[in-house]
């Protein structure tokens, strides 16, 4: 009887890329003008806000604005269109990515674990990033093209992600078994539940409280040294940092 | 009684962008310097933040500046500059780290004679420190000023971050003891050394093994989490994380 195959999932966005894949293509389309003028004046202070550190919640304060426009006007802006920005953006953009989670993702694949991405963002944008990373499987969220249009209609992937792995992993006949799940923020909670290894990265504070909690791994890069802290005895101890 | 002191690099400790990169910035949004320059310059200052074991950051920001005046050809008006550095820190000063803006307030309240030693231009390093409530200041490079212009020829202090601490120290009569200094490349190592407590931030590879060997605490702030990481038997522990 063969050994099943082990795997290792990955959420994308400020986990292995570092910003958010289908952010980078809204702020494009702004750059095009492709948005109206509301939206940009809406964005603007709400961007502001974040890159001033306003509040704790100015980030995701940015991220709902964006996010509301997009689901808003979905069905007016052209899928082409997004398709071809979402390709450029990949191509100019993909090395932009984190030191330690990029390692670790060619360890994994070097050790013939099935690697998979499990993003919220689109997958227009994540595919072509994906493909270039070599991952085995991806699931992203997509939206329904009708005649050309989106109709607005589409299925989400940013929650529930221990759900899309467990249907992977029976699908794919994968091992459980020293399973790695690596995330950023509170999306990726139930993903690391689900595995024997999971690794907390760059946590927003949500996300670390749930780790700390839990006592998982959790690493913080910056200015590209990656410092790993690990739960020993209720402290935690830093292991490594490369 | 001798005052105690505390001393901060400002780009990359205090302020979260360099001075020189939100200058650029300026200059071409106010149609000063063209956007394939201004793009050039932010593209070298960003790879320099991405090089892992980097020391140079000083080569990086020379090259940078000879970029910027080789694309004004006519210089650059000393109010224009002015202006220019108004603007960046007034930015700068709404994107500050949090811990150590903290950091920065809890010492002036303590009463700690606040220094500022940059590697960045002298205007801008005393219009920021100034606004920030420190008490010294000292940016190691000045742009050459003539007919009320400036020429495009840079000055760099030919002298090292330490020295230029020790003649605050003597200056002022301040007391080593209780003090400390918060750096984050290895341009900081000197001064890290010369302090009681040394804290070491965010920290680039070099800086970061140096502090290593040297047993000096850690803290790091990502996505607005601070972790604070003290040295106990050889190892690192967290010892505190706030939001």
């Amino acid at each position: 009887m063969s050994e099943k195959q082990k795997f290792a999932v990955f959420d994308i966005d400020g986990t292995i890329y570092r910003y958010v894949l289908h952010h980078a293509v809204l702020d494009a389309m702004e750059d095009e003008g492709l948005v109206d003028a509301e939206y940009v004046e809406k964005i603007k202070a709400k961007r502001l806000a974040w890159k001033n550190r306003e509040h704790p919640e100015s980030f995701w304060d940015f991220v709902e604005a964006q996010n509301s426009y997009w689901f808003e006007k979905l069905t007016e802006i052209s899928p082409a269109k997004f398709k071809q920005l979402s390709r450029d953006i990949v191509e100019r953009t993909k090395s932009h990515v984190y030191v330690y989670t990029s390692e670790l993702l060619k360890k994994c694949k070097a050790e013939g674990r099935f690697v998979i991405a499990i993003s919220g963002s689109a997958e227009d944008v994540i595919l072509p990033f994906t493909e270039h990373w070599g991952f085995d499987l991806t699931v992203a969220a997509s939206y329904e093209i009708v005649e050309g249009k989106f109709t607005g209609n589409r299925v989400a992937t940013f929650k529930d992600k221990h759900l899309i792995l467990e249907s992977i992993v029976k699908k794919h006949n994968l091992s459980w078994q020293d399973s790695i799940a690596v995330g950023d923020t509170e999306n990726d909670i139930s993903l690391l539940e689900a595995v024997e290894r999971p690794i907390a990265f760059n946590p927003n504070r949500t996300f670390l409280d749930a780790a700390m909690a839990r006592g998982w791994d959790i690493v913080v890069e910056r200015k590209n040294v990656s410092y790993k802290m690990v739960n020993t005895k209720g402290r935690y101890v830093m292991e490594i940092a490369s | 009684m001798k005052k105690q002191f505390a001393v901060f690099d400002i780009d990359g400790t205090i302020a979260r962008n360099s001075l020189l990169q939100l200058m650029v910035r300026e200059l071409v949004a106010r149609g000063k310097l063209g956007i394939g320059p201004g793009r050039q310059i932010e593209v070298m200052l960003h790879d320099y933040r991405q090089k892992i074991a980097d020391d140079n950051f000083g080569q990086y920001m020379k090259q940078a500046v000879e970029i910027m005046f080789k694309a004004l050809p006519n210089g650059l008006r000393i109010d224009d500059y002015n202006e220019i550095i108004d603007a960046v820190v007034k930015t700068s000063l709404s994107n500050t780290y949090v811990y150590t803006r903290e950091l920065v307030q809890t010492l002036k309240r303590n009463n700690f004679f606040l220094i500022a030693i940059s590697g960045s231009e002298v205007k801008a390093v005393s219009t920021f420190s100034r606004a920030m409530g420190f008490d010294a200041w000292v940016g190691e490079v000045s742009y050459v000023e003539q007919n009320n212009r400036l020429t495009g020829e840079v000055r760099a202090l030919q002298q090292s971050k330490a020295q230029i601490l020790n003649t605050i120290i003597k200056k002022f009569d301040l007391d080593t003891r209780g003090s400390t200094a918060v750096g984050d490349t290895s341009s900081d190592i000197s001064v890290l050394e010369l302090v009681e407590s040394p804290i070491v931030f965010n920290p680039n590879q070099a800086l970061f093994k140096h502090a290593r060997d040297k047993g000096w605490m850690i803290v790091l702030e990502r996505k607005d989490m601070v972790y604070g990481m003290v040295q106990e038997n050889g190892q690192y522990i967290l010892k505190q994380v706030n939001a």
